[in-house]
């Protein structure tokens, strides 16, 4: 008997504890899926629903896809990301490999410097380097210009830090087990990074693609901050300063959702690819990824 | 002419003020299967480093066929390792792991296929050509990991405790298979073990070390047989260390254990107290009152299938083991049976060189007097 009333106990606790779960995932979607509801809305209300159309996407001067500005700022988010994916990744995996085969005492501090820009504010970051590029006067400030250059800096200065903290992770749990082994098989230092050690960062780096890609997307501070002018609005950008505006119609919506659909589409993207990548390197986490592929 | 041959001058590691391998010499000949045994920390997987080219000597060379190779790098040497966790590459097929080296070495693709179905016939993996190491079990992945090094046909084959990972029973059938494949192919083996059973059941000769030394390069029967220090007497399987006094007489000397003597003829003549070791499967168990033995009484038995194993208790300070086959000749004896205990001095070894007053004298705590 006391058996049955322990096993029941067990069950009830966790059921408790998927209702928060439920709750909690309910309260971050119910927002979200509103917003891009109402950028179907037959009216420019974006509070009370009129009856479903596709006009705030295209069709009118207002909608999304005939709409200029709108094209701008959705071509100019792509155009930061872009950059933003592709130097971040590429700093960062050069980054952890040079860290990682660091020896001695330097190993620690450089350890240190490169959580710095994780751990400061991305406002202090961003008023940092806007004073440091348009006051300061010497290479290699002037090389880069207020505007796009200036933008993917600031975001790959903030993104690099995660890249290098995602791939470092997996370095660790890599050992140097197997580019020994390519090294005793013939393969010279080059070949055995090319061949096999880069081969097995794969997963870690897409993650750090991933990672890149999500922040610049979204990110408005250093965006906001080092922008020149209109042509460097980006999608958060435009979303922030046309908000609360009075000519604000459900376009806004229909940007927003195009905003989510993308960002959730490269983590989606991501994370199938790291399970394809990782499928076969041991017999548990292959079935474990079959099962979570499969649900 | 063979090739193999291994040399190793002076070779030292230190991290720091540590000594991680002291001045090891050693000549391994061409197609010997050669262990390196010791307890782990003693230096043996630093030395497989050294020789395989991932960590550079602090002093000391490497020569293989009388060619310096120091200073080359892993790749550049034609030498191979089995490494201890089999190091296959995850994502690639048993047939692309094997071929990963010939591929490096831009061997053309039909003589590659060709090499590679002859390795993996030899290892028997022939039907798993095609799965990734994880479906494999862990006797096929060491298999895997032999036949990737084997196919380049290295001068030295390095293994660094490959079979540590494996179940007794796999383990056995392993060792059965290398020994084997080590006839067939010729090429010098040199095998890290911590496992002194497997060391002897595979090697030509074997170099114990401990602490970074060597202390005994033999063949197996001269390591268990006439282990030249304490440390090799007592990590060779169980030995009884007793102290006994010698004096010279005649021709030869003799050595006095309580109110025994022994003529003894094998070792050079020594003085003074010296250590002798005895092997448990030396030890006669007789009746009490038997002539000429000493005499004591069994404080523990312990039944191993095939031998008795009886902890005799000898003087309140002394206890030896003795291991008596159970061979349906030799009587079961019961604990707090009196028994006598012969010692022919043919079996008695000296441990050490003629300087063993001090030796004697350090590990005297650990050696009973009678």
């Amino acid at each position: 008997m006391s058996a049955i009333g322990s096993d029941r106990r067990r069950i009830r606790l966790p059921r408790l504890l998927a209702v928060f779960v439920w709750a909690y995932i309910l309260w971050n979607l119910l927002p979200v899926v509103c917003a891009m509801a109402f950028s179907f809305n037959a009216t420019r209300s974006r509070s009370v629903w009129q009856g479903f159309s596709t006009q705030w996407w295209s069709g009118t001067p207002l909608s999304l896809f005939d709409n200029d500005e709108y094209a701008s700022a959705l071509k100019h988010s792509l155009e930061l990301a872009a950059w933003t994916t592709v130097l971040a990744t590429a700093l960062g995996t050069v980054l952890a490999l040079a860290v990682t085969r660091m020896r001695g005492v330097s190993k620690h501090p450089v350890n240190f410097i490169l959580m710095i820009p994780i751990v400061t504010p991305e406002l202090i970051l961003a008023v940092g380097l806007y004073l440091s590029l348009t006051f300061i006067t010497a290479w290699p400030f002037t090389l880069v210009h207020l505007g796009t250059a200036a933008q993917v800096v600031g975001q790959v200065t903030y993104t690099v830090g995660f890249v290098v903290v995602v791939i470092r992770g997996r370095l660790g749990v890599l050992g140097e087990g197997l580019e020994a082994a390519a090294r005793d098989l013939g393969a010279g230092p080059v070949a055995a990074l090319v061949f096999v050690l880069l081969r097995l960062l794969m997963p870690a780096v897409l993650v750090g693609a991933m990672i890149s890609f999500a922040f610049s997307i979204d990110n408005f501070v250093i965006t906001e901050y080092l922008a020149s002018d209109s042509s460097t609005v980006s999608i958060p950008m435009y979303l922030y300063a046309n908000a609360r505006g009075g000519n604000t119609t459900p376009a806004l919506n229909a940007l927003a959702t195009i905003l989510v659909v993308m960002t959730l589409a490269v983590v989606a993207l991501a994370g199938l690819l790291y399970r394809c990548a990782t499928r076969r390197e041991t017999g548990s986490s292959d079935i474990s990824s079959t099962v979570a592929l499969g649900a | 002419m063979v090739n193999g041959e291994l040399v190793l001058k002076g070779l030292t590691k230190t991290y720091g003020d540590q000594t991680v391998v002291d001045q090891f010499n050693l000549r391994v000949e061409a197609g010997e299967f050669f262990s390196i045994l010791g307890p782990s920390g003693c230096g043996k997987s630093t030395t497989l480093k050294m020789v395989g080219g991932f960590v550079a000597p602090t002093s000391g060379r490497v020569f293989i066929d009388g060619k310096d190779v120091t200073d080359l790098p892993p790749n550049r040497r034609s030498v191979n390792t089995v490494f201890q966790n089999y190091a296959l590459f995850p994502y690639l097929t048993v047939q692309q792991n094997v071929a990963f080296g010939l591929r490096r070495a831009g061997v053309d693709k039909r003589e590659r296929n060709r090499r590679v179905d002859e390795v993996l016939e030899l290892v028997q993996l022939t039907s798993f050509s095609q799965r990734k190491p994880a479906e494999l079990s862990g006797g096929q992945q060491q298999r895997v990991a032999l036949a990737r090094a084997l196919i380049l046909r290295p001068d030295v084959l390095l293994l660094d405790e490959p079979l540590s990972a494996l179940d007794a029973k796999m383990r056995r059938q392993l060792q059965r298979e290398l020994k084997a494949l080590h006839r067939e192919v010729g090429t010098t083996f040199v095998y890290i073990t911590h496992d002194q059973e497997e060391a002897m059941t595979m090697s030509d000769r074997i170099a114990v070390l401990q602490n970074g030394r060597v202390e005994q390069v033999d063949v197996p029967s001269g390591v268990y047989e006439r282990p030249q220090t304490l440390f090799v007497a007592q990590f060779m399987g169980i030995s009884n260390m007793l102290l006994a006094t010698a004096r010279p007489a005649g021709a030869g000397w003799v050595a006095h254990l309580g109110n025994a003597e022994f003529a003894m003829t094998d070792s050079p003549p020594a003085q003074g107290t010296i250590q002798l070791s005895i092997r448990p499967e030396r030890l006669r168990i007789q009746d009490e009152g038997s002539g000429g033995a000493l005499s004591g009484s069994i404080i523990d038995v312990s039944y191993l299938g095939g031998a008795m194993h009886y902890t005799i208790a000898v003087n309140p300070d002394v206890t030896l083991h003795a291991a008596v086959p159970n061979d349906g000749v030799h009587p079961l004896r019961s604990i707090g049976e009196s028994v006598g205990v012969h010692l022919a001095s043919e079996d008695l070894r000296v441990v050490g060189d003629s300087h063993l007053a001090d030796v004697s004298v350090e590990h005297a705590d650990a050696i009973p007097v009678l």
